[in-house]
């Protein structure tokens, strides 16, 4: 049988199908997250960062060369990337486009070797790589993939031979990892990287008519998530002047409503109206939800029209013209209110040092800002930025050097690529909690080298305890904690400690945990769910059975997470 | 030889009782409150300052004293017999009353007495330090260049260390320099003061928790100071406990050969607001 090539077309087709396919598993991914929190989304992050990737291959959709198209599709991944997968996803198909560099057309042998390539790119871009997670699944497919090339010239059953071990691959890492055992999963990762390899395959099969562009259905409702991840980064460039919208509205409605009679829905009239009441609308919808995004100078019409279909579920509403007077706040000191946000038209000195945190809630980010963030990047447990996010942050400080607090471990890995793109030297510090960030930031000396506030910074962190409270969205097991849905977790350094159905109980008995007693000081920040009378209530508690702490109480204003803990 | 006649001024706070002793002589920094100018260590007292400070509606603030007042401190002390005069002024970085003494020492029109202004480049105790040094070396007779030299590496090595309960008064003081980096901060941060060889104030570092703060503190303190016999300055803005508990921990750790406690006078205060503990380190010299 004579060898078959892979071109270009065909191999953006596969990249289409492989990210469509993972598209449409979303939630499945998500649902395989090992901690029952309500964070680290590994599917939505996978996701988001191979769509970035593919849209980026779109833009060379008529370029016959594989290996260009295969250099948009590392560049869009890397842009892209979120959430530690995302990262390891883009580092593998980055891998894999450089061993595709100047190549026409792929044959079957080079298919596999890219695969290998990725693999080695991976490995070394995450320092201690764990097995048992898409890492293993990765490699064990490529090794497939590889040995199966040296006996075929068709690149089906090459394709073939890598899903196949990454399927079987991919079941046993429950025996690698304990965590995956107890929890009763697979690893998320490793289930997204499947699912990609099946997408590619099923063109190559004919599963999916290869001419079709089938992006069309799967891929803007995700592109429209990330616009969604980005909006508030946006805010920067709005002139506030100019905001005929001024609130910025997302919410879901809830189809399966029976409490109540509820219209028929249809998404094409249902867009049609909702446009009415503003712009910058985004409707996604399947047979049970509807997620809406729009710009609304009068949210509570778009909100009662919407109504008509079901309960409204996740209303978030923000005022965009205070958004803007924060988000711009620190570092446009120089321009005046309300006018035309421009760049200063004199070169200003750079500034030392810039400093971007990443953070969820607005309280929080004022605190940042109150000790010399720069550039507050509004996400964190439910949407991890992207390196792009992260870069357009950067994009806004005119400073010798950048520094970046992640605050959150899956945005780690993600931070410290935005150093491949930026020509400013970056140095990240590896918070993986808000407190640990807000430590950090007190050891930082503008007048220090990069390496001083590099091991400065870092010991600071390093000296705190942090804990979190939230809740669990399934029942799970993990290590002796039977957990049930709902139920409150109290977090710390990572590990879930305690496990209640009170809420005072719990944040009481995890503080307990974190050894407060013969501490100096602990921070409490509240979150959005949680009242300032349940705050103080909290804290009289904590003073009554710690009178030589001093206890400081912050509004954070952070979602999903009532309570944030530093100890020191 | 003539002896050195010291003459310092009120920022210093050294109290009365050791300045008449020591034979120094003061030139006052004003204080002016709600509208009354009140004149520091002359008419004007710690006790009577802080009931001012707590009534007034207003944040009090200072002024240097005029070339006049510095003239006729020299000419009181040439009146008295002295041929050489040495004012130990607080630090040029936080005042302009260095700038006046020198301006002032010009404007005396004796060419057989010598006039030498000092800057310490710190305050109240730091630089009360530096003034009981001086006339230590005056009285053993000393000759004014051999105190200059004497204070100059003295200087050095002396250290002051500040812990203030707010920002707010060195903030509208307009004294906090590179200490501003914690101003505004929502998180309470204790940064720990102090005033640097230019005679800034600036945040050495911000911890937060007042224990930890101590800790610090202390731990810099150890780091700065050189081995041997120590002078301590402590030095309180209605804050004698905490000012007790920080003699303690001297005692412990250092030779503490010479030991002055007092509080902190009006013009000090002012910037540093009540609760203000601070704390001055410097050589013991042996004269």
């Amino acid at each position: 049988m004579a060898q078959r090539e892979i071109v270009a077309s065909l191999f953006l087709q596969m990249m289409r199908a492989g990210a469509n396919n993972l598209n449409r598993n979303v939630e499945m991914v998500n649902a395989l997250n090992v901690f029952p929190v309500p964070d680290g989304d590994t599917g939505t992050n996978m996701s988001l960062t191979i769509t970035s990737g593919v849209k980026e291959m779109e833009k060379f959709a008529d370029e016959a060369n594989i290996g260009k198209l295969a250099e948009a599709l590392a560049k869009g991944l890397l842009m892209g990337a979120r959430g530690n997968s995302g990262v390891i996803l883009s580092q593998l198909f980055r891998g894999f486009s450089k061993a595709l560099a100047g190549n026409e057309t792929m044959s079957p042998r080079q298919l596999a070797e890219a695969f290998q390539r990725g693999v080695e790119t991976a490995y070394k871009a995450v320092l201690k790589p764990v097995e048992g997670t898409i890492l293993t699944v990765a490699r064990e497919a490529a090794e497939a993939g590889v040995k199966r090339s040296r006996s075929t010239n068709d690149p089906i059953e090459v394709l073939e031979a890598v899903v196949n071990e990454a399927k079987v691959t991919l079941d046993r890492t429950p025996e690698m990892l304990p965590v995956l055992k107890q929890a009763g999963v697979v690893d998320a990762g490793g289930e997204g990287l499947l699912l990609v390899y099946k997408g590619m395959l099923s063109v190559l099969t004919g599963e999916v008519v290869a001419d079709q562009p089938a992006t069309k259905e799967d891929l803007p409702s995700l592109e429209s998530l990330a616009e969604m991840a980005h909006h508030d980064n946006a805010q920067a460039k709005i002139d506030p002047a100019t905001i005929e919208n001024g609130y910025c509205t997302e919410f879901m409605v809830d189809l399966k409503t029976t409490r109540r009679p509820v219209d028929a829905f249809s998404e094409g009239d249902f867009r049609e109206e909702l446009s009415q009441f503003g712009d910058s609308l985004l409707v996604i919808s399947d047979e049970e939800l509807v997620k809406v995004h729009i710009h609304a100078e009068h949210p509570g019409d778009a909100l009662s029209y919407a109504q008509k279909y079901g309960d409204l579920i996740k209303i978030k509403i923000e005022n965009m013209r205070e958004q803007y007077a924060t988000a711009t706040e620190g570092h446009t000191s120089s321009h005046s209110h309300g006018s035309k946000v421009e760049k200063p038209a004199i070169e200003v000195e750079k500034k030392p040092y810039g400093i971007v945190s990443i953070v969820a809630g607005s309280g929080v980010a004022d605190i940042m800002r109150s000790l010399g963030v720069d550039v507050v990047i509004e996400g964190g447990q439910t949407m991890n930025p992207s390196t792009e996010d992260i870069v357009k942050a950067i994009g806004q400080i005119h400073a010798e050097h950048i520094i970046i607090l992640p605050n959150n471990k899956n945005i780690i890995w993600t931070a410290e690529q935005v150093g491949e793109v930026v020509d400013v030297p970056v140095t990240v510090l590896a918070t993986k909690t808000i407190p640990q960030g807000l430590a950090s930031l007190l050891a930082f000396d503008k007048d220090a080298t990069p390496e001083a506030n590099k091991t400065n910074m870092t010991s600071a962190y390093k000296a705190i305890r942090s804990g979190e409270l939230t809740y669990a969205v399934r029942d799970t097991q993990i290590d002796e904690h039977q957990i049930k849905q709902g139920d409150y977790l109290g977090i710390t350094e990572g590990k879930i400690e305690v496990v209640g159905q009170d809420l005072m109980d719990t944040a009481f008995t995890l503080l307990g945990e974190m050894a407060v007693d013969g501490a100096d000081v602990v921070t409490v920040i509240y979150g959005q769910d949680v009242s300032s009378d349940q705050a103080d209530e909290l804290t009289k508690r904590l003073g009554d059975a710690y009178p030589d702490v001093e206890i400081e109480v912050h509004d954070g204003g952070q979602p999903l997470y009532y309570f944030l803990f530093s100890v020191e | 030889m003539d002896q050195v006649k010291v003459i310092c001024d009120s920022a210093a706070d050294l109290p009365k009782e050791l300045r008449e002793e020591l034979g120094i002589s003061l030139v006052s920094i004003p204080c002016h409150i709600e509208g009354t100018t009140y004149y520091d260590g002359v008419d004007f007292f710690a006790d009577q300052f802080y009931v001012k400070l707590a009534e007034s509606k207003e944040i009090p603030f200072t002024s240097q004293p005029a070339p006049m007042d510095y003239v006729n401190a020299y000419q009181k002390a040439i009146d008295e017999g002295a041929k050489k005069i040495l004012l130990v002024s607080l630090s040029s970085g936080l005042s302009g009353s260095y700038q006046t003494a020198v301006l002032a020492s010009t404007m005396m029109e004796n060419p057989d007495v010598e006039i030498e202004v000092f800057d310490t480049r710190s305050a109240s105790l730091g630089s009360g330090l530096q003034v009981i040094a001086a006339a230590h070396a005056a009285k053993a007779g000393k000759s004014l260049e051999e105190i200059k030299g004497l204070l100059e590496s003295n200087r050095e090595h002396t250290s002051i260390f500040f812990l203030v309960d707010t920002l707010e008064y060195l903030q509208k003081g307009g004294r906090i320099g590179k200490a501003s980096a914690v101003v505004g901060s929502l998180l309470n941060i204790k940064p720990i003061l102090s005033v640097n060889q230019e005679g800034v104030v600036f945040a050495v570092d911000k911890v937060r928790g007042k224990n930890k703060a101590f800790e610090r503190l202390f731990g810099l303190i150890k780091e700065q100071t050189q081995a041997g016999a120590v002078s301590i300055g402590v030095m309180h803005a209605r804050n004698p406990e905490e000012a007790d508990k920080w003699v303690r921990r001297i005692e412990q750790e250092f030779e503490v050969k010479e030991l002055i406690v007092t509080e902190i006078g009006p013009v000090i205060g002012t910037h540093a607001g009540p609760g203000t503990v601070a704390i001055s380190v410097a050589p013991y010299i042996e004269i």
